[in-house]
């Protein structure tokens, strides 16, 4: 069979199997699994155990339990209410000023865990209800947090840019740090937006009745004080000389639980039990779906299917900047179905020299790939910023969630055409603060 | 019969969850000591990285039953919400004896891969050179318990029995109800 | 048509010596025509570095690169490959090839199935930014990255602190100084650009403390169902690929002393003297462990150090 047959078959197979609504880890660990068996027959068996082990055995990968930890600490303790209140105050009087708490807790939230779905969840839970409450309508109050929610890979840290820093053997360090000017662009634009939208639709809810005084609104910024402190201490931790980014996320998880703790007195079992048991279910989740992409990367491989595709498109033979489009239309593509997690194992090994060799900044291309990845977290079928909106709002329609959310997706395109026009504003802060490469 | 085994494996996947939740926590504490020890102290430190490694490693297989149980392993559900009721409990018997499927496979290999380690008595290639056997043992225990629980699932599913948790089997969301709160 | 699978973990394609190598095995082969073609998966995409040596062995990897000490976990006599102080340089290296030595690690290779087809070995070099490591004295309360646990044991005996990372984190781990040094392959010193965080490189040279076992295997069950033809031509385009290695990598050397001297680092050897004091601590510490842990280990240090 030709690796192109093998490959579409393995797709298609793949598909069939999602199609069932068993676990996204299983179903491309099941077709990985069938293609290996029908290439090598059952010795295959002694590597698989390997494969998907080691797939995950590595230091750097200990890093996404513990930043994922830190964002559980922060949403299972009123720090998160406290946050949202607290930029509330700030906002309430510009057109759409909830949106905007909104998005902006979710960026500041995203500042404290690598994972996007945790941001969604956290800063959904309370901002959801509360936008309906002030009359909001369901898709504007949920394409918000939809998309807001998807900083949080973009934002260092960053699961994602882990994951890529291993899968390409690139700096994660400096990945983190290519990614903060465009995270707080991308931040600036989303709010562009609401404001525009909410302009435009003369929502003027919560100005109506609410008003804060300038006192209310100072007592309430020593309560985003932690959030702050953790913040900077993880910082500290990762670029002060402290730590390795990937012991720094151990650091940080200690230190934001330390905080959460004492700050708001969680000194019985119960909710501190609570915040770990949330995290080790979300880690495991994000693990067992990047194990088993492993596990279908080297199916992938093995067929000789990566290397055809790689061959295909660097004899493509087009400029560059026409490569980079269908580059980006294949992780579109890719993201649409798969979590980010599982696309990066797959394709960064395999783009990363294609890329490299048509002369783009592997840690600009890092920050494009993101952005595509966060594209993919609000498009059906698969988008896990959506299942977990679906999951504190089950009563609005999936289709305001998504129509809320389509315009973000054209915010966030235009932020991708921005990177490449200016790449300066990915590159020139770890170029400045770690030496240029 | 059915209810009885359904809740003992239940439990067992708590059992184990709670061990990986624990190892998670170890992990996190020795990156901490590690850190102390190197930047306070400049003391070199031997066995930390590997631990931290294994134990984190070890800790998603462990976890991965209880999160099955718990339906927090993420899957799409476009399908599922097309078609009738009847129809969706039909396709998520076949989904389950899918998942069952790769689950058995991996116990197998698995298996082979914590046998020769054992055997073979490997070791890590570092300093400190701990046994491979022992974080390599949460393959066979991950994968077997995922199995157990799969066969769970499915006999509830059959028998109409529900699942000791009420959100497991019949709402199509499921899988995010559990999602970090 | 016969189709193998080789893999390796460093990057194709770019001129990295050993990608080269399996490059040149492939063509070699290729146009010996006996039916064989040889798939080359670079950088990781097929097996991960430590996945490779159960795959060769188990025949469902047909070729690789492999630095052989990264299966000292499964074979402990190959911590001997990666082991301070026993090769020296690389005329050493040469005549190390051909001793007791190396005929013992062979067999051992062999009989876990797998086959050498060329030898190679990888020299290495030591930098810092706090100041120039030779005795040592000098690397006492460094924190350094180490490649290898055997060095990382004669490195905490000098006095050194150590910290694990992977070497794509090395360099941001000497710019914000989590790390004061670090200790990895003359390629790594070059792709990495530490030339822009180190103040002081220490050159192979003469006196290396840093040597790497990576030779081109084969596996034993790919081999034995070849034709006699078809072996012949791996054979020989394995011994050819060795010569290749023999004459690149001492320019790869240079290149990394001309690089770090270009960017204005100070570039020193170790003198035989500071050479014999490091020896005195390896003794001590990764020759004592190696002869303790590892049955027939004391036997193979003596062999290798009594390679003139
Ligand atoms: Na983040
Ligand atoms: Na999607």
């Amino acid at each position: 069979m030709s690796p192109t047959a093998a490959g579409l078959l393995m797709i298609f197979a793949l598909f069939v199997l999602l199609g069932t609504g068993m676990p996204i880890a299983f179903a491309l660990g099941l077709a990985a699994v069938s293609a290996l068996f029908f290439q090598s027959g059952f010795d295959i068996f002694y590597v698989l155990g390997d494969t998907m082990f080691s797939g995950i055995a590595n230091l750097a990968y200990v890093s996404i339990p513990m930043f994922v930890l830190m964002g559980a600490a922060v949403a299972s303790s009123p720090a998160g209410s406290d946050l949202y209140t607290a930029l509330d105050r700030w906002l309430n009087r510009v057109p759409g000023g909830l949106v905007l708490s909104n998005i902006g807790a979710c960026a500041i939230f995203s500042g404290m865990t690598g994972s996007s779905p945790a941001t969604c969840a956290a800063i959904g839970k309370m901002g959801i209800p509360e936008m309906l409450n002030r009359g909001y309508p369901n898709s504007v109050a949920t394409g918000s947090i939809a998309a807001g929610g998807t900083l949080g890979i973009l934002i260092p840290p960053s699961v994602t840019l882990i994951v890529y820093g291993i899968a390409t053997e690139s700096s994660i360090g400096r990945l983190f740090m290519a990614g903060v000017i465009p995270g707080i662009m991308l931040t600036i634009m989303f709010m562009i937006w609401a404001v525009i939208d909410c302009k435009r639709k003369g929502y003027v809810f919560d100005a109506g009745g609410i008003r804060y005084t300038l006192k209310q609104r100072m007592a309430s910024l020593p309560r985003i004080l932690p959030f702050l402190l953790i913040i900077a201490g993880t910082l500290y931790v990762l670029y002060g000389g402290v730590a390795t980014p990937s012991e720094a996320a151990g650091a940080g998880a200690f230190l934001t639980l330390a905080v959460v703790i004492i700050a708001y007195r969680l000194f019985r079992i119960k909710p501190v039990a609570q915040i770990f048991s949330s995290a080790m279910r979300e880690s495991v989740m994000i693990m067992m779906i990047m194990a088993s992409a492993e596990l279908f990367a080297f199916a992938l491989s093995s067929l000789y299917i990566t290397q055809s595709v790689a061959t295909f498109i660097a004899d493509l033979d087009v400029n560059r900047w026409v490569l980079m489009l269908i580059i980006n239309v294949f992780l579109l593509i890719c993201g649409m179905f798969l979590p980010p997690v599982a696309v990066i194992v797959m394709t960064a090994p395999m783009l990363f020299p294609i890329v490299t060799q048509a002369g783009f900044d592997p840690y600009w291309f890092a920050i494009i790939l993101t952005i595509n990845m966060e594209v993919g977290l609000i498009t059906p079928p698969i988008g896990l910023n959506l299942f977990v909106i679906n999951a504190i709002a089950p009563k609005i329609p999936t289709r305001d969630i998504l129509w809320g959310a389509l315009p973000y997706v054209i915010v966030m395109f235009i932020a991708i055409l921005i990177l490449c026009v200016f790449p300066d504003i990915v590159t020139w802060l770890p170029n400045h603060m770690l030496g240029a490469m | 019969m059915v209810k009885a085994y359904i809740w003992t494996i239940s439990q067992i996947s708590r059992l184990f969850a709670f061990i990986a939740t624990a190892l998670l926590i170890a992990s996190m504490l020795v990156v901490c000591q590690m850190i102390l020890l190197r930047y306070a102290f400049n003391l070199p430190t031997i066995w930390q990285t590997d631990f931290v490694v294994f134990a984190a490693t070890a800790a998603m297989f462990l976890g991965a039953p209880y999160v099955l149980l718990k339906g927090g392993h993420v899957g799409v559900d476009v399908v599922e919400l097309m078609v009738s009721a009847p129809t969706r409990r039909g396709l998520k018997l076949i989904g389950s004896l899918l998942g069952l499927l790769f689950c058995v496979i991996m116990l197998l290999a698995g298996w082979f891969q914590f046998h020769d380690a054992w055997a073979g008595n490997w070791k890590h290639s570092s300093v400190w050179a701990p046994p491979l056997w022992v974080p390599l043992l949460s393959l066979p225990i991950g994968f077997g318990l995922l199995s157990l629980q799969y066969t769970a699932q499915i006999l509830s599913l059959l028998t109409h029995q529900p699942q000791d948790t009420s959100n497991a089997s019949e709402d199509p969301h499921s899988a995010l109800k559990e999602m970090p709160q | 048509d016969t189709v193998l699978k080789a893999s390796h973990q460093f990057p194709g394609g770019k001129g990295d010596i050993r990608d080269e190598m399996v490059q040149l095995i492939a063509r070699d082969v290729a146009a010996a025509n006996v039916g064989l073609t040889i798939q080359v998966f670079p950088g990781s995409s097929l097996y991960k570095p430590n996945d490779q040596w159960n795959a060769l062995t188990r025949g469902l990897l047909d070729m690789t690169s492999f630095p052989l000490d990264y299966a000292s976990g499964r074979n402990p006599e190959f911590s001997a490959t990666l082991m301070p102080g026993l090769v020296g340089n690389f005329d050493r290296a040469k005549r190390l090839n051909t001793s007791p030595f190396m005929a013992d690690i062979k067999k051992i290779i062999e009989k876990q199935g797998a086959i050498v087809i060329s030898d190679a070995w990888l020299s290495g070099a030591f930098a810092s930014k706090k100041g120039c490591i030779t005795s040592p004295e000098t690397i006492k309360g460094q924190t350094i990255r180490a490649a290898g646990p055997a060095f990382e044991e004669m490195l905490v005996g000098a006095g050194a602190s150590i910290s694990s990372m992977p070497s794509s984190e090395i360099y941001t781990g000497m710019q914000t100084g989590v790390l004061d040094a670090a200790n990895t392959s003359s390629a790594s010193f070059v792709s990495y650009r530490l030339f822009e965080q180190a103040k002081c490189l220490t050159a192979p040279g003469e006196n290396a403390l840093w040597f790497m076992y990576e030779p081109v295997l084969v596996s034993k069950k790919t081999f034995d169902k070849l034709t006699p033809e078809q072996q012949k031509a791996i054979l020989a385009a394995g011994k050819k690929a060795e010569e290749f290695f023999d004459k690149e990598v001492r320019k790869g050397d240079q290149v990394m002393i001309d690089a770090y001297k270009k960017a204005g680092v100070q570039v020193v050897e170790m003198t035989k003297a500071d050479y014999d004091a490091w020896l005195e601590i390896a003794k001590k510490t990764s020759y004592k462990n190696f002869a303790e842990k590892v049955p027939g280990g004391a036997k193979l240090i003596d062999e290798a150090l009594a390679v003139k």
